[in-house]
């Protein structure tokens, strides 16, 4: 015959009444969606043997593509010092994980299906990457010194890089950017010829991923940063004068999500009445100039100086959705052309307003932080696939909690 | 190498428990493994197909026959005068037919997919069960794929836990 043999014993091995034979199991469980393969872990031993398989993962974030991004609620909290996960839709949040994460990290952003969370101060600590299906953590390897090179000001963002399927972290500062591909183990590379703007004062909101490229913003400033995953190369793009605001480190008053490939930003202005504004920034393509449109744009009957923790994001590829409060905000997007905005304020009427008293939210902000981010697609993808081997242990610690 | 004459050349399929089936060559080429064999030469007389009984290999056989494309010498004319869509059509209503069957023949029609690497045969086949983990509970999943819950009643309380986002 001269073929390797995939067959099976012609009746199912285990004998009995028909039970599906493991590598069967296999086959039809890397066509379901990720959601579908977490859920099968709880059928019995032979199938969570199965779906956990490092192999398996392994082919099923390979070959998995998520169809839709879902809305991810990641709250961080100190004593116990830990990130919690929520999966969330319409208002409803359902607990994923809670995963120890030390009290001085924070989330840098979302990819794909992995988290990114870095020390809130600490240029050269070690990022940790975390997998909230599975609970999985792996601290990356030490970026190089940035604080000999005098920089003050820094951001990390995690990317992905489509063609290559590469995860990239990027430490951007003003004069150098440091870039490690995950799994590398030639460890952290420098871009010293890069010019970039200065990226101080990053508002609080987490760079997003889109199409390959991050989008990164800077308030002090008032440009946008894209970065290029695949070609490590970085643009800036000033905003327009209507969207520069007053810089408040305790609570940003712009932030940024996807919608339609695009990105969106949603901006609280000052003027009066209040209101949110939301833009689109399309990107300089096809010889076509760099573009903004403001899209949207609600009034607000708070008074302005108890805005409180807020988000704003897209949930199901086209409900509008701006939390503030206990309050969550919803435009449904689907079918309505953007109406075109006369004089500075035009006030929309909110589709629907949800109070949700139930959520999982702290007011404290000085013990919790929150946002919801919308471009979540849940993985298998182990972020263990990327520790380096043994000999790197000396820069290397893995953590692994739950599967 | 096999030659490709307007004439239909038969090839010889023979299941482990002595059975052998002659088929079109070109029926036969659905299947990938059998195609390279047939490429490679190794097919000069009959094909040996391990672990799959006659029972399922006539049913293999069955659908390759029905779903080797129409076109060559013999299929031309049959294209001109059905409309692919009305084509398509009939192959979706023949395909729901064919796949009723219970669960063992299933299985075993799964791994004759798999091991003779029919792709449509193999999602056609799978399908069933996909749609069963994606549309019922634990305990339907188990029910209807025989599946003993192996947990202890704390072991099960923890995973179900650590995936309850899984069950929204």
């Amino acid at each position: 015959m001269g073929q390797r043999r995939r067959l099976l014993e012609p009746d199912g091995g285990g004998g009995g009444g028909g039970e599906i034979p493991s590598e069967l199991l296999q086959e039809i469980l890397v066509k379901l969606p990720t959601k579908d393969v977490a859920r099968s872990r709880c059928v019995s031993r032979l199938w969570r043997g199965v779906a956990s398989h490092p192999s398996f993962r392994s082919l099923h974030a390979a070959t998995h593509v998520a169809p839709a991004a879902e809305v991810l609620l990641v709250s961080e909290t100190r004593e116990p010092d830990e990130a919690s996960f929520f999966l969330t839709s319409s208002g409803k949040a359902t607990a994923m994980r809670s995963v120890a994460i030390p009290g001085d990290y924070g989330l840098a952003n979302v990819c794909n299906g992995l988290l990114c969370f870095v020390h809130r101060h600490n240029a050269d600590a070690p990022a940790v990457v975390c997998n909230p299906v599975t609970g999985e953590t792996l601290a990356l390897p030490e970026p190089p010194p940035l604080a000999a090179e005098g920089e003050a000001q820094h951001l990390f963002a995690l990317g992905f890089s489509p063609p290559t399927k590469e995860y990239k972290l990027f430490r951007l500062a003003s004069t150098v950017v440091d870039v490690y591909t995950l799994g590398d183990a030639r460890g952290w590379r420098r871009h010293a010829h890069l010019s970039l703007p200065h990226p101080t004062k990053i508002t609080a909101w987490a760079p997003r991923l889109i199409g390959g490229k991050l989008y990164l913003l800077t308030a002090a400033w008032n440009r946008v940063l894209v970065v290029d995953v695949a070609t490590e190369t970085c643009r800036a793009h000033r905003l327009p004068a209507q969207m520069i605001i007053a810089y408040d480190e305790r609570i940003p008053r712009v932030g940024a999500f996807e919608l339609d490939g695009r990105l969106y930003f949603a901006l609280h202005t000052d003027s009066t009445p209040t209101a949110i504004q939301f833009w689109v920034m399309s990107p300089p393509e096809d010889g076509k100039q760099l573009r903004w449109d403001r899209h949207y744009c609600f009034e607000i009957s708070e008074a302005f100086n108890h805005l409180g923790p807020w988000s704003a994001w897209v949930d199901g590829g086209e409900m509008l959705c701006y939390m503030h409060g206990d309050t969550l905000h919803m435009y449904g997007t689907r079918g309505r052309s953007p109406p075109t905005v006369l004089g500075d304020v035009q006030g929309l009427q909110w589709d629907q307003r949800l109070h949700i008293p139930e959520f999982p939210l702290w007011w404290e902000t000085s013990k919790c932080q929150w946002n919801f981010h919308g471009g979540y697609r849940p993985t298998l993808l182990s972020p263990l696939s990327f520790a380096l081997p043994p000999s790197q242990d000396d820069v290397q610690k893995k953590r692994s909690e739950g599967i | 190498m096999a030659t490709r004459e307007a004439g239909k050349k038969m090839i010889m399929l023979k299941s482990p428990d002595g059975m052998e089936f002659e088929v079109e060559e070109a029926v036969a080429m659905e299947s990938q493994t059998i195609r390279k064999m047939i490429e490679d030469d190794c097919a000069d007389t009959a094909i040996l197909i391990p672990n799959i009984n006659s029972k399922i290999l006539s049913r293999v056989i069955e659908y390759c026959n029905k779903h080797v494309p129409t076109t060559g010498a013999t299929g031309a004319a049959a294209s001109d005068t059905v409309a692919p869509a009305a084509l398509a059509e009939d192959l979706k209503i023949w395909d729901a037919e064919f796949i009723k069957v219970n669960r063992a023949t299933r299985f075993n029609l799964i791994q004759a997919a798999s091991y003779l690497n029919i792709k449509g045969l193999l999602d056609l086949t799978s399908q069933t069960t996909i749609d069963t983990i994606s549309d019922n509970s634990l305990e339907e999943i188990r029910s209807f794929l025989s599946t003993k819950n192996d947990y202890l009643p704390e072991e099960e309380q923890t995973i179900r836990r650590e995936n309850q986002w899984a069950f929204q």
